[in-house]
């Protein structure tokens, strides 16, 4: 099942399940990406990378843009690309203030955004979760499909300013090109956990694909998430257990393999640390 | 404070307190879209929706004074 929706300001809307698919494409407009359930792998500028329904992918325009689902179950992916005027007006709205806009500069920059993976979560979320449902329902109504895009941008940079801003102030460097050279690598360390999180990744992986020192690697990426990579790894694979819980019928022991744990007993006792319920009883939980 | 319960949906009454509040909150499943219903029907909003901690919300008035609030809210600890 798929369908496009263009609106006349040249936004524009893909829905996709599907089983298996090859894109490759230069990507022409701003886009983000975003999966329901299974998972999309993508590749840009020679990176690879996969979108978990956990996550979603940001896509700058002009960019060389490939992906690839090869799934026995059918993988459901939702893609939201911004026309050039619209997300131009947005960004000029949202980063001058008030004075500066009567001021009718007509100077309208085009955004880069750090391309990576960011959280699908909070309002987001809700947002393209409402937008998608209404699409499926057959919404023609272009006003109000705007609306949900103009929200899903400003949602979207709340988002970047969190992961994005906020985590260049944390870091200790001096010079601002440093600190913004850092987080880029440490973004890279963050989408290849994300991306293989299931597989034995080790320290040394992480810190190759992020072009950095493993010493370095720790150093930072503690300085700018409170965490090591190492608790995020965990992290990453205990919430994503949760969701195979609640969704799946797959056993304990399938979860446990699925997500990367090497024991069954490992992933009870940090389960039960972490969310202060066994993963039975959660299950159990979530089927009342 | 009066709550609505199952047989109450709206409690209209006089003003006989002066911290009496005159607003009105509605829930909403989709407020972006009871935003834009509204908005195409003549309801002159005085924002766009914006985000409280309990979810969205949009804000418009009635001629005689009422105060409405749509809110749709949000839990954002479920997982």
């Amino acid at each position: 099942m798929k369908y496009v929706k263009e609106l006349s300001n040249r936004n524009k809307i893909i829905s996709e399940s599907t089983c298996e698919a090859l894109y490759e494409q230069q990507n022409d407009a701003y886009t983000i990406k975003f999966v329901f359930n299974g998972t999309e792998d993508c590749e840009i500028n020679k990176r690879k990378f996969s979108i978990y329904p956990d996550t979603f992918a940001v896509v700058n325009a002009g960019t060389n843009f490939s992906s690839k689902i090869d799934s026995i179950n059918p993988v459901n992916t939702f893609s939201v690309s911004f026309g050039e005027n619209f997300i131009k007006d947005f960004h000029h709205t949202f980063s001058n203030s008030n004075e500066s806009l009567l001021a009718d500069k007509e100077v309208r920059e085009t955004p880069a955004f750090i391309e990576s993976l960011y959280p699908f979560s909070g309002d987001m979320r809700f947002n393209v979760m409402h937008l998608k449902s209404q699409l499926d329902k057959g919404l023609k109504d272009e006003m109000l499909i705007n609306e949900y895009l103009y929200h899903c941008l400003l949602n979207y940079y709340k988002i970047y300013d969190k992961e994005v801003a906020q985590k260049l102030d944390k870091l200790s460097f001096i010079k601002a090109k440093t600190r913004e050279e850092v987080l880029k690598r440490l973004t890279l360390a963050k989408e290849y956990i994300s991306s293989n999180y299931n597989q034995n990744i080790t320290l040394e992986n992480i810190a190759e694909q992020a072009c950095l020192s493993v010493n370095h690697l720790l150093r930072t990426f503690k300085e700018a998430y409170e965490i090591s990579p190492y608790q995020f790894l965990v992290q990453l694979r205990l919430n994503r257990a949760k969701k195979l819980l609640q969704t799946t019928t797959y056993s304990l022991n399938e979860i446990v393999g699925l997500v990367g744990f090497e024991c069954p007993s490992s992933f009870i006792r940090l389960f039960k640390h972490t969310f202060n319920i066994t993963p039975l009883k959660y299950r159990k939980s979530r089927l009342n | 404070m009066v709550k609505a319960d199952h047989e109450t949906n709206i409690l209209l009454s006089e003003q006989k307190h002066q911290n009496q509040t005159n607003k009105i909150v509605l829930t909403s499943d989709d407020c972006l879209e009871d935003y834009c219903r509204l908005k195409s029907r003549g309801v002159i909003f005085k924002n766009r929706p914006a985000y409280l901690s309990e979810g969205l919300s949009i804000e418009f008035s009635d001629p005689y004074g009422n105060h409405f609030i749509i809110l749709e809210q949000r839990n954002y600890n479920e997982d």
